[in-house]
């Protein structure tokens, strides 16, 4: 009855992939076209002092040079607060200085070299937790730590009553994760190709993931109506996250723009992995209550997250993590603190899942710990906390359509484990289930208020 | 200073020219104009600039244009049929083993250049053979499934030599 | 950006006259490439601090390098011979089964074609597969210079990461190995199953006589600055009975003749506590036991 449903269809771009015809961003030419480079900054956090671009602009070959001066608005990202070119203080190894647009990549080269910055090097911080103590460098100019809404260091979940969920616990298990940086490495290193069309609009062969959001981002940065912007989206060489982040496309634009020539801007690998947005690194300490039968009575929380040296997509990762970090588990008696912390390092960009996977890899290891402390299953403890339909979420919502006992019963099943009758009995809708939660939310008088259906 | 470079590219001669400096990747890509040999990492890494040269697999980004000189070099170009496809990418292409198609062109390549040496490898061969060629969007096992089968006949007859 | 320049002699009186009209440039002898070539290309995208000497490349190709041969119990092979070709060479695979299997775990198929053995040696890497089973093999590697050719034991050619006792102006141009009375094997830890460096490799030879080891040799490897013969090791196994016990105390022993740094594969105590197991394993293979250890 469906065509394409339940059927294995072949790709519809799968023959321009295995014949080479797909023609991918960084396989973009245009005739007459220039090579863009830049200058980044050599120390992890700097005052520039001064620049002189005037021996570079005379090189051989330069139609442009470009620095902070030649941005008609030098803000961009989704939280708007990274410069397209650095100003006066730098914040990370690697930051664009300056942009030369030459005829070759050697001629670009040689001109980036003839640059002459004046740094004075300032104390950097790269650790998450050392940027959040008080004698730490304060690298932006409202501090270290973010503030949500403008006025909340800290921003907080709250559900029962947690010291009381600790006093019905057998026992507690404690612990601390943390995870490092990680880069999206797609198999294509980011390019842009950027020229001025024969109506005079400005356009874009970009990378992106999200064209029309890079759209509206770099009209501010170009200060160009958005009718004179034209995105191309080509075929990417993969993304994983990196492509919400705008590495390429401002600076491209802005020296097609500047020598009306089309302008090829393209990253190393050793740039793509070294200065663009990363997965930047997480802190969490865990605390949870456990009864002998494997129920978690209360779980307590911290999570630090390191933006790196600007806002970019950090503080999206950080509030959606926040609110679902606890995992899959009725939780009762609930406390989340979660920090996001600025550090000299790349800005924190999206990567596959945007801090929701990060968090349920410090919950599920934790949650085995749980286990053991216990003397339960690893399997078990995930049925006797799981989540049922209609439970509220961490952060109140009515949870509908649930499905993570099915989802434990198909892993277990997937990895050859044995279930005990009664959880392969279990149903997220189970009616008994919920009755027996019903009882159980009574007998632990939960503070209703916290709970709005 | 750049000079005249002879070679057969899938099978007709050519001539670039090319510095001393350049590899042979930059010389198709930037020098020919192909596209289908693609930069991925430009360090020998990642295998997405695989070519066969004088019947041989070879990572273009490692090899020296100036080396090429009276050589044959086949590209993805060159194994493309006219009409259809070859086995290799008929199997890939049905198998779904592209997924962004970045590393797909250095697949085939490797695979058709192995195939020419082994026409009837076991799955762990094709992964060995395969082990140079990064996949960030992980469908190796598809490739290498792929491989397979086009070497037992599923997806047609593989055509002799190269060109 | 710097100059480059590209010569392919075909005799060594024309790469020897190219030497004279190239001086005070800065030569690279170009084999395989596969190191040299990304090192030029990353320079490439590099930019440039302050004026460097002209590159200038001398392709080795012409040169006639190529090639396995076996004379009077000796196996000869060219510099410029290709890994693949080592591979599938039936003299190699037959006379020196170590190198062959050091072989086989070099790299991946495609760069196996291209990458040479006289590069792997003259690229001196700390971590290179080939030079563990060269030097336990007694190989000796033949120069050519000016003055003709001289022969250096592999156990005395390396003096650091990068360097050997080669002169500029001289030119690997084939390694030589007895093929012992013993049996060698190689073993190799990286990272991963294939197209990966070593985290620590080692290589073995032992002639067995009376269920006792007669003479022995081992060599670790990407655990100095250079890889090393590790003589006290191999003291400690001669006249030991052949048993996994012996090779297992022995090889405890390469701790002191190592100095591994932590780098971007492994960390120096990481290195410490596997070299003795891959040594171990090394001797055991050589010895044809089964490593009931595994």
């Amino acid at each position: 009855m469906y065509s394409t449903v339940g059927k294995r269809m072949p790709r519809y771009d799968g023959v321009g992939h295995v014949t080479g015809r797909t023609i991918y961003v960084s396989d973009v030419r245009m005739p007459g076209m220039l090579v863009a480079k830049t200058l980044r900054c050599p120390y992890h956090r700097a005052r520039i002092k001064s620049i002189d671009t005037s021996e570079a602009k005379r090189m051989p070959g330069v139609h442009a040079v470009i620095t902070k001066d030649d941005v008609p608005h030098n803000l961009f990202a989704m939280v708007p607060d990274h410069h397209v070119l650095a100003e006066e203080i730098t914040r990370y190894k690697g930051q664009n200085v300056a942009a030369v647009a030459a005829v070759s990549k050697e001629a670009a080269l040689d001109a980036l070299a003839k640059i002459r910055v004046d740094y004075e090097e300032l104390e950097a911080v790269i650790d998450p937790e050392k940027a959040l103590l008080p004698d730490a460098p304060q690298i932006r100019p409202e501090g270290n730590i973010h503030l949500f809404d403008g006025v909340s260091p800290v921003r907080r979940i709250r559900r029962g009553d947690v010291e009381k969920g600790f006093a019905e616990a057998d026992f507690i298990v404690e612990g601390r994760y943390a995870t490092p940086c990680q880069e999206h490495a797609p198999l294509e290193p980011c390019s842009t190709v950027a020229y001025l069309d024969e109506s005079g609009k400005l356009v874009l062969h970009s990378k992106t993931q999200g064209l029309y959001f890079t759209l509206g981002d770099l009209a501010n940065v170009f200060k160009l109506p958005m009718n004179k912007l034209k995105f191309v989206g080509n075929t990417i060489g993969g993304s994983f996250g990196s492509g919400n982040s705008v590495h390429t496309d401002h600076i491209a634009g802005l020296l097609a723009l500047a020598t009306g020539k089309p302008v090829r801007f393209a990253l190393t690998r050793e740039e793509e992995i070294l200065f663009t947005t990363i997965r930047t690194p997480w802190v969490f300490t865990i605390k949870d209550g456990v009864r002998r039968d494997g129920k978690i009575t209360a779980r307590k929380m911290k999570v630090l997250h390191d933006c790196g040296a600007y806002t970019e997509l950090g503080l999206y990762a950080t509030e959606k993590n926040a609110n679902l970090v606890a995992g899959a588990n009725r939780i009762e008696n609930l406390a989340v603190d979660s920090q996001m912390v600025y550090t000299n390092k790349m800005p924190s960009g999206s990567m596959r899942g945007f801090g929701v996977n990060i968090g349920q890899y410090a919950e599920q290891v934790h949650l085995d710990r749980v286990a053991r402390a216990c003397g339960v299953s690893p399997m078990a403890i995930r049925f006797i906390n799981a989540f049922h339909e209609g439970d509220p979420a961490h952060v109140g919502n009515v949870l509908r359509a649930v499905s993570t006992i099915e989802t434990l019963q198909g892993v277990a099943d997937a990895a050859g484990v044995e279930l005990e009758k009664m959880y392969r009995a279990m149903s997220s809708k189970d009616a008994a289930a919920a009755a027996d939660r019903v009882l159980e939310e009574a007998g632990m008088a939960l503070d209703g208020k916290e709970v709005p259906q | 200073m750049k000079q005249i470079v002879s070679f057969i590219l899938n099978g007709n001669p050519v001539e670039a020219a090319v510095a001393p400096e350049h590899t042979l990747l930059e010389t198709l890509r930037d020098g020919l104009g192909l596209t289908s040999p693609k930069c991925g990492c430009n360090h020998g890494d990642c295998g997405s600039c695989t070519v066969i040269l004088d019947g041989e697999a070879v990572k273009s980004c490692l090899v020296l244009a100036m080396t090429v000189s009276g050589k044959r070099v086949e590209t993805l170009e060159g194994i493309t049929p006219r009409e259809g496809l070859h086995p290799v990418q008929k199997a890939m292409h049905e198998m779904g083993a592209p997924q962004c198609g970045y590393c797909t062109p250095g697949m085939v390549m490797a695979s058709v250049a192995y195939l020419r040496k082994n026409p009837a490898p076991d799955l762990e061969e094709v992964k060995e053979a395969l082990s140079g060629n990064l996949c960030r969007c992980a469908s190796y096992d598809k490739y290498a499934n792929a491989v397979v089968a086009a070497s037992r006949g599923e997806f047609g007859v593989m055509p002799k030599g190269g060109v | 950006m710097r100059q480059y320049r590209f010569h392919a002699p075909t005799t060594f009186e024309e790469l020897f006259r190219i030497l004279d009209a190239e001086k005070g440039a800065e030569v690279k002898y170009l084999a395989g490439g596969t190191d040299l070539v990304p090192r030029i290309s990353r320079e490439r995208e590099t930019i440039p601090n302050g004026d460097k000497p002209p590159v200038v490349l001398v392709s080795l190709a012409g040169l006639g390098l190529a090639g396995v041969e076996e004379r009077d119990g000796e196996v000869r092979i060219g510099a410029m011979t290709t890994l693949s070709d080592l591979q599938t060479n039936p003299i190699v695979k037959a006379k020196l089964p170590a190198l062959s299997a050091a072989v086989d775990h070099m790299a991946g198929f495609s760069i196996r074609n291209t990458a040479t053995l006289g590069g792997n040696i003259m690229n001196a890497s700390p971590a290179a597969d080939s030079l563990p089973p060269l030097m336990v093999l007694d190989a000796t590697f033949v120069l050519r210079g000016r003055g003709g050719e001289r022969c250096v034991m592999a156990a005395d050619f390396f003096t650091g990461p990068g360097s050997t006792a080669a002169k500029p102006d001289e030119i690997l141009v084939a390694i030589a190995v007895k093929a012992g009375k013993g049996a060698a094997a190689f073993h190799k830890l990286g990272r991963r199953a294939a197209e990966t460096l070593s985290v620590v490799n080692a290589a073995a030879y032992v002639e067995v006589e009376n269920g006792v080891f007669k003479t022995a040799r081992v060599a670790v490897g990407s655990a100095a600055p250079t890889v090393r013969a590790c003589r006290k090791t191999a003291q400690a196994l001669e006249g030991k009975p052949v048993t996994a016990e012996s090779a297992r105390t022995a090889a405890a022993l390469v701790v002191d003749e190592i100095a591994p740094i932590t780098d971007i594969r492994a960390s120096d105590w990481y290195r410490r506590k596997v070299a003795p197991v891959v040594a171990a394993r090394a001797i055991l293979a050589a010895a044809g036991i089964q490593d009931e250890g595994r």
